[in-house]
């Protein structure tokens, strides 16, 4: 049941209002009923699965806390389980193509391995939520007593197929504080405004920028360095609209239910390093990978190379968690070494004088910025390109900038214009738009600016939104593209 | 007391109002639909040319006629092989001047609901007077004519004859593949009774559709709002408006290098500002050198052996509606030049003629085809499939000239009672 679709439209407000009307104590069971059956609207079958590592977890987290002895052992164990369960529904397939071409390349022929394994949906999300469970319990953090609750906590329909990721003393300690509370309006106030927001951001941009995109990708060896980039650009903002609009929807969805998700995305592409970006981009994620990677493995304890090592560590496994394909991983050694040259350029930076005075000029700032944004819109390339042979040449193309490339001559921007007729127009504007909103969007985010707006200027945009929303929405809206993960 | 309490009451229901924006919005769109539904906010920009009112102005002369009073004796219905002849033969008719210009498609043919040519030689040649309405849509398929049909019977009104001009095309169309994506389609499946969507098997999504659309005229119209707005934008940037356009003007920039004539049929003189200009009338037919069968080409290739069969099967709905409601059925086999016959697989050909002639009987309706005495060539048509006046007149003269001399169809057309008035269709519990 994807967000954007006429089902969940129905749904929502039906869940909404069962859960205020019933009884208390009947709230979070309808919950967790409406959250497996929109699990199950996917495929029935593996509700057994997300059921089992629910309970599983739930005794081991339960058994961990009471141990006196052997907690290391329970805490491997409950961790490797969970893995091993990602590991097979999601790697599997990996893992034996890619033995397969090691093999054919020792033997000079290929065999046929070939595993036939469904992706269960939302796997990655809530078996990162259940590692991290283990591990505040292991650490002496309180289990979850409350077998609904916690199965809530990793079925919660808003945030079960693609996050944020949650963190459950926080999810616990909310969903527990609703027992006092009625429905405000301010739930709602605060709520569909979020929705609509995330449905504009996915069906007005996201769904609009994929078709760009898509063509981009078809037969990419026919164009030339201007549009590999504008195509590299569709696509920073088309994920970026669409990651951030389920986001937003999630959000807006879970304050119906007086539940508040942080923020997962904070205007990603006025980061003016890759460090700043990845504080901005998928928070949740990057804050997950910190506190349960990059920190057990050693964080920034053991030196500067050790630091770096993990570092790279960190952002190669982080890659590997998109999927399962090398693509992800060549996206995330990118990310990794692009996040060790800034570390590195920063201790050059410090010990150099005017290097350091430049980097406090806003010239600096806004290269930084630029640079970044396309640091980031390259890795993009690996991460939207399956074949690796295909984004290496993309790149290649990209960087080499030739502007009289051979297929320009035959009017290539002239295709795309024919072929795109408002959209490249619309991407233009928008690259340009947000490349310049640093100051004046960041001012008024800091400043609370659409929060503190009057409740009838709030309708009016509402409003117009909605109307936009229901003119522009296409007919067949794409899912978004984090449910693959 | 309750004097005391009151205001203050009412004071604070409206702070509450006034504070939140869930009640100011729900109050602002129910506002908003009230007020679009009312004043149909595109009519404002009808001068642009851009608005497609009604959903599009192909089919926008579809409601007003159903919902009217008259009840025409013969219904007549096809594509724009049956417009564009009817119109140029009642442009002959009257000694109007016709015009080959896009402002006189848009203004005149398609929104045309006469057939007074064909109504008069009804008349001379069966000795009776009937009225013809001509609900003939330029770019529509079977399908279409069998909801036009469904929905004038459920309008009330009943024709003594329908008469039904029919071509390969409307059994094989590749841009219009799907029947629930046609803008007849769009414009009559809103005007759906309640009983509709028990009748018919109905997906989930077109269910919700219609029941969004009864509630939001903005979503009901929601394609209208788009074409216009996107229209807007692609005439403001300069950029065609979709893909289809894309590729008709990468065409017209190739034939205008190679220095061979463009290949639209219709011209679209426009003032400076980009919108079709009415004061620059072009009354004189282009040499007919069949630019279209490029088009007809993608129309036609590769065959859809699917859609053809479904289009098939409205036929045969067609014709069992018309059965149910003793209405007899003129079928037309509209000629197409010969050139645009070549492009359809010899095997499709045969299909087509066997499956009419085959349902034909099965109904009993008439077929006629003006192609068993006339020889047509292209000096009748104005490109590959559309007749000119003197086209139009054979075809149109041999189809009243067979109906009157057919005896059996006079009877069982005096049978039909004509009913009186019209029922607007309406949502029942409206």
């Amino acid at each position: 049941m994807l967000f954007t679709s006429l089902d969940y439209l129905l749904f929502l407000p039906v869940v909404v209002t069962l859960f205020w009307v019933l009884p208390l104590k009947f709230r979070l069971p309808m919950l967790l009923a409406a959250s497996w059956f929109f699990y199950m609207c996917w495929n029935p079958a593996f509700i057994l699965l997300i059921v089992g590592m629910t309970a599983a977890n739930y005794m081991l987290g339960n058994i961990l806390h009471n141990a006196q002895s052997h907690r290391k052992l329970i805490f491997g164990i409950g961790i490797t389980a969970n893995l091993l369960c990602l590991g097979v529904f999601k790697y599997a397939t990996l893992f034996v193509t890619s033995a397969a071409s090691v093999v054919g390349l020792v033997t000079h022929q290929t065999p046929d391995w070939h595993v036939n394994i469904i992706l269960p949906l939302a796997i990655s999300f809530f078996t990162f939520e259940f590692i991290h469970y283990l591990f505040e319990v292991y650490r002496g953090n309180k289990p979850v007593d409350n077998f609904v609750l916690f199965s809530l906590f990793a079925a919660f329909f808003p945030t079960q197929i693609a996050g944020p990721i949650k963190r459950y003393p926080d999810f616990v300690a909310q969903m527990l504080s609703h027992r006092e509370k009625h429905p405000t309006l301010k739930m709602f106030d605060e709520g569909l405004p979020l929705i609509l927001i995330g449905l504009a951001k996915k069906v007005l941009f996201a769904d609009n920028l994929a078709v760009l995109v898509q063509m981009g990708l078809q037969e990419p060896s026919s164009y030339g360095a201007p549009e590999l980039w504008l195509f590299a650009y569709a696509f920073a903002f088309q994920i970026y609209f669409d990651f951030s609009g389920y986001t937003d929807i999630a959000r807006g969805s879970a304050m119906l239910f007086g539940y508040k998700i942080p923020i997962n995305f904070n205007m990603p592409y006025i980061a003016s390093n890759m460090s700043d970006f990845w504080h901005r981009w998928h928070i949740s994620l990057s804050t997950w990978l910190r506190d349960y990677l990059f920190i057990p493995l050693g964080g920034s304890r053991g030196g500067r190379w050790m630091t770096n090592r993990n570092l790279f560590l960190t952002m190669a496994l982080g890659g590997l968690w998109h999927g399962a394909s090398w693509s992800f991983v060549v996206w995330g050694v990118y990310h990794g070494l692009a996040l060790i040259i800034h570390r590195e350029f920063t201790f050059i930076r410090d010990k150099v004088e005017w290097l350091k005075s430049f980097a406090q000029t806003k010239v600096f700032h806004v290269m930084s910025l630029l640079l970044t944004f396309h640091v980031v819109c390259v890795g993009w390339v690996f991460f939207r390109v399956e074949n690796i042979g295909t984004a290496f040449s993309i790149v290649k193309r990209m960087v080499f900038f030739k502007p009289i490339y051979a297929a320009a001559e035959q009017g290539q921007f002239f295709v795309l214009k024919e072929n795109m007729p408002v959209v490249v127009p619309v991407v233009m504007a928008m690259v340009a738009l947000l490349l310049i909103q640093n100051w004046p969007v960041s001012y008024l985010n800091t400043k609370q600016y659409f929060k503190k707006l009057p409740a009838p200027v709030k309708a009016v945009f509402c409003t117009a939104l909605l109307f936009a929303i229901i003119t522009f929405t296409p007919d067949d809206s794409k899912p978004f593209i984090y449910f693959q993960f | 007391m309750t004097n005391g309490t009151t205001p203050g009451k009412l004071k604070r229901l409206a702070t509450t109002i006034a504070g939140s924006t869930t009640i100011l919005m729900i109050g602002m769109f129910i506002a908003a639909e009230a007020i679009i539904k009312e004043v149909k906010p595109l009519r404002l920009f009808n001068h642009t040319g851009l608005t497609t009112i009604n959903q599009n102005f192909l089919v926008a002369k579809l409601p007003p006629c159903m919902s009217a009073h008259e009840n025409p004796q013969v219904l007549l219905l096809g594509s724009s092989l049956v417009l564009v002849p009817s119109v140029r033969c009642d442009d002959d008719f009257y000694k109007r001047k016709t015009r080959y210009d896009r402002w006189y498609y848009r203004n005149v043919i398609d929104e045309y609901t006469k057939a007074d040519f064909f109504q008069n030689e009804l008349a001379r040649q069966s000795g009776k007077q009937r009225n013809v309405l001509d609900l003939a849509v330029a770019a529509s398929i079977m399908s279409d004519q069998y909801l036009i049909l469904k929905k004038y019977l459920d309008s009330g009104k009943s024709p003594e004859m329908i008469v039904l001009g029919i071509a390969p095309r409307d059994f094989l169309d590749n841009l219009r593949q799907d029947p629930e994506k046609t803008p007849t389609y769009s414009i009559l499946a809103d005007l759906t009774c309640i009983k509709d969507l028990f009748e018919q098997k109905r997906s989930k999504e077109s269910i919700t559709n219609f029941a969004l659309g009864y509630f939001s005229d903005v979503y009901k119209n929601r394609g209208d709002y788009k074409t216009f707005l996107t229209g807007y934008t692609a005439r403001v940037t300069g950029h065609p408006v979709d893909l289809y356009n894309a590729t008709k003007e990468m065409e017209k920039t190739a034939a205008a290098t190679a220095s061979v004539p463009t290949a639209d049929l219709i011209a679209e003189p426009k003032n400076d500002s980009g919108v079709l200009d009415n004061s620059k009338p072009i009354y004189e037919a282009r040499k007919n050198n069949l630019f279209d069968l490029k088009e007809y080409r993608r129309i036609y290739l590769p065959v859809n052996n699917q859609v053809f069969k479904t289009q098939m099967s409205y036929l045969d709905k067609f014709l069992a509606l018309a059965q149910s409601h003793e209405i007899p059925v003129v079928l037309v086999e509209m000629p197409v030049t010969k050139e645009n016959l070549a492009l359809l697989p010899e095997d499709i050909k045969a299909r087509f003629e066997k499956k009419v002639a085959m349902l034909a009987t099965k109904y009993d309706a008439k077929i006629v085809k003006p192609l068993d005495k006339h020889s047509f060539t292209t000096e009748d048509f104005e490109d590959s499939v559309h007749l000119n006046g003197k086209g139009g007149t054979r075809v149109f003269s041999y189809v009243a000239e067979e109906i009157g001399k057919d005896r059996e169809l006079a009877a069982r057309s005096m049978k039909n009672k004509t009913a009186v008035g019209s029922l607007p269709i309406r949502w029942p519990f409206q």
